[in-house]
């Protein structure tokens, strides 16, 4: 055996397919079938909401009709049946699928349009909730020190309040603010707007106020471990700027098990929503929510306890989609309890 | 930990002023006021100009936060002996009604709406009801959570396992609005079993909290509520025993127990279990709060006379005192609730020390 040998034979490393985290993360999370089918689930949740003007009962029944379809009232079929067929001159022939409530709104329809609230109120705030506790997390965190003690300290005296009850009083001010009325000015404008949205708006702030709390914990647990790796120090070293060092290098590696976070809660928001509405500090009716459905089903339980189950298996379908896709995306993105 | 302890009392105090301040600067930005009508009609301004001048509507707003904190003879003597400061004309008027003696002194003050009612009285009688259905729906939980997770972690990819986990998930997501209605659907509607609205157990209750009997017409009330409020919080349970009972079973410390040849029982609740729960008691935390505001739910769906009833009508009357008072009830039982898992931290993990 001489040296010269051992320089000659080339290596020949069979070609491997390249694996970053994030591939490894998506391919686990692909293996889950629950979780696909919720995520599939979800997707078409989201068509519904955005394309309910074409698939509600009457749009696809070839109905035209001047109101928006879920406050359609033709009191003559009120409380119908499953598949009742409408003699209502208006509406002769119509098909309530799925029955109707006790002003004779088509459920369908109804549900349908639940839908978009609680695809809004999933996406907007756990999106707002993901933005201010992020940002809030990162800087505590990147900071350290002084300025990370005083604004967990902060989050720790937040933590005190009684999340649910803080937003119930948010949506009673705003909805006296909201009756109330105001002309002109930044408030005019938003309660407009508000108004638009069919009290959305509100529901959005009031969540946005407090939810944070939790992630910003998490984000700032995740920097602290984050920033003292060699790979942050490196760029540290070479004079990277800071801004670079948290958007670039830190926030990427923060973000996954942030997102993981949020979605777990999705399903919270949802049920907060459902419940807001269904003690009528939601939503605006007649906006269809179906926390509000529930609640118009629950005062005609006796008589008509099929008003009750669209919005119910609506909204347990959805939370339990959720929760499948959080428990898959926690389980994908967690390499410690893949098998 | 005695430290510890006070430490973490002290530190609520403020986070309770700093409540019942938001809960004050809200309600009285809120345009209108509680006296604007009276049944259907409004209110004479005669007579509203009384009740506010009663109920000292009529002083400067941080006088009323001083006289719900401290008392309004308090505030009264503040304004004796300063006399300079801004409001302390209209103050000194009233002062000596004597409607509260101020939270520091445990006065919740009195009901704006229910005449001659204070909301000391009305917490005493609603709050055990809602504690009660708290703590049945948690024990509830925490019986059928335990045992179910525990049996899944044991026979791991087995049918159980999988009929377990499923109807865990199934349960974590039918939330009590779909549940409360669904239930009294089938029972007391269709098969005419239980009862709702209302609560089996009337005050007075042994020690201001336990019912005085347990008989059937306790449960025919509770049981349904119950379920409705334990049924998530036991599949949480469930799920998380599960998961911290297989990390827990695959340690070092449980293969020697095994091999001094302990019988396995021991190894599970001995030694596995109890380590095991430890992941458990941190969401209790939130459960704890959960418990709470989810009575709120339960109680409005399936009318019971709880405190969170009261605190969703008085919402609607603009009644101040009521709002603030259960408010400030359901954080302090929220810090309590926190503070009682943090030392069962330390209970169950003696490498946790307070500092």
């Amino acid at each position: 055996m001489t040296i010269a040998n051992t320089a000659s034979p080339v290596m020949v490393v069979p070609k491997r397919k390249e694996r970053t985290p994030l591939g490894d993360a998506i391919q686990q999370l692909l293996k889950n079938r629950l979780s696909v089918g919720s995520g599939i689930f979800i997707i078409v949740l989201i068509m519904m909401a955005i394309f309910a003007d074409f698939l509600n009962g009457y749009a696809l029944q070839g109905y035209k009709i001047n109101q928006p379809a879920f406050a359609q009232q033709v009191l003559q079929d009120n409380n119908a049946k499953f598949g009742h067929v409408s003699e209502s001159p208006k509406l002769a022939g119509f098909v309530y699928w799925l029955g109707a409530d006790n002003l004779g709104r088509d459920l369908w329809s109804r549900t349908l349009y639940g839908t978009r609230v609680s695809v809004a109120v999933a996406l907007v705030a756990s999106s707002v909730s993901l933005i201010i506790g992020l940002s809030y997390g990162l800087i505590s965190g990147y900071a350290g020190g002084r300025v990370d003690e005083l604004m967990m300290r902060f989050v720790d005296f937040l933590y005190g309040l009684p999340i649910l009850i803080v937003v119930i009083l948010l949506q009673v001010y705003f909805k006296a603010l909201a009756r109330h009325g105001a002309e002109g000015g930044l408030i005019g404008f938003i309660l407009g707007l508000n108004q638009a949205m069919g009290g959305l708006l509100f529901v959005f702030i009031a969540f946005g106020a407090l939810n944070w709390l939790g992630m910003a914990r998490i984000a700032r647990g995740q920097t602290l471990s984050i920033k003292q790796k060699e790979f942050v120090e490196a760029a540290k070293s070479i004079g990277v700027s800071t801004p670079n060092i948290i958007f670039k290098h830190i926030l990427w590696n923060v973000l996954g098990p942030c997102i993981v976070q949020e979605t777990l809660q999705i399903p919270n928001y949802i049920l907060t929503e459902a419940f807001l509405s269904y003690i009528g500090l939601g939503v605006d009716a007649p906006t269809p929510s179906w926390g509000i459905m529930i609640n118009e089903a629950y005062q005609g339980l006796r008589s008509n306890p099929h008003a009750l189950f669209p919005p119910a298996m609506a909204l347990t379908l959805t939370v339990l989609a959720f929760n499948f896709l959080g428990d898959g995306l926690r389980d994908a993105f967690d390499p410690r309890l893949r098998e | 930990m005695f430290a510890y302890i006070i430490r973490r009392i002290l530190w609520s105090i403020p986070v309770l002023i700093l409540l019942a301040l938001t809960v004050f600067v809200l309600m009285r930005a809120i345009p209108g006021g509680p006296f604007d009508f009276m049944g259907d009609k409004t209110m004479t301004p005669a007579i509203r100009k009384n009740l506010e001048y009663r109920f000292h509507l009529d002083w400067p707003f941080e006088w009323q936060f001083t006289s719900y904190i401290l008392g309004d003879d308090v505030a009264g003597g503040m304004c004796r002996a300063m006399s300079f400061l801004p409001g302390c004309d209209v103050v000194q008027k009233s002062a000596g009604l004597g409607i509260s003696k101020g939270l520091i002194r445990g006065d919740l003050g009195m009901a704006f709406r229910l005449r001659g009612r204070t909301v000391n009285e009305m917490v005493m009688e609603t709050f055990p009801i809602s504690l009660q259905l708290g703590s049945i729906a948690t024990v509830l939980a925490l019986l059928i959570g335990v045992p179910a997770g525990t049996m899944a972690a044991l026979k791991q990819n087995s049918l159980i396992d999988y009929g377990a986990s499923f109807i865990a998930i199934l349960g974590l997501s039918i939330p009590p609005l779909v549940m409360g209605p669904l239930l009294i659907w089938i029972f007391p509607l269709t098969l005419d079993l239980f009862k709702v609205a209302g609560w089996g157990a009337k005050p007075p209750f042994i020690l201001g909290v336990f019912p005085t009997s347990l008989g059937q017409d306790f449960w025919i009330y509770a049981i349904l509520p119950a379920i409705t409020l334990g049924t998530g919080f036991s599949a949480a349970i469930a799920r998380l025993t599960r998961a911290s009972l297989l990390q827990v079973i695959r340690e070092d410390y449980i293969r020697t127990a095994r091999a001094k040849g302990l019988r396995e029982q021991v190894i599970i609740v001995r030694h596995a279990l109890k380590n095991s729960l430890i992941p458990v008691v941190t969401v209790l935390a939130p459960l704890v709060v959960a418990v709470v505001t989810g009575t709120f739910v339960v109680e409005r769906i399936f009318g019971i006379p709880g405190m969170g009833r009261h605190f969703v009508d008085s919402i609607g009357n603009r009644d101040y005192p009521v709002i603030t008072g259960v408010t400030l009830i359901y954080a302090t039982l929220l810090v309590a609730g926190n503070l009682f898992v943090d030392l069962m931290y330390g209970w169950l993990d003696p490498r946790i020390r307070y500092d």
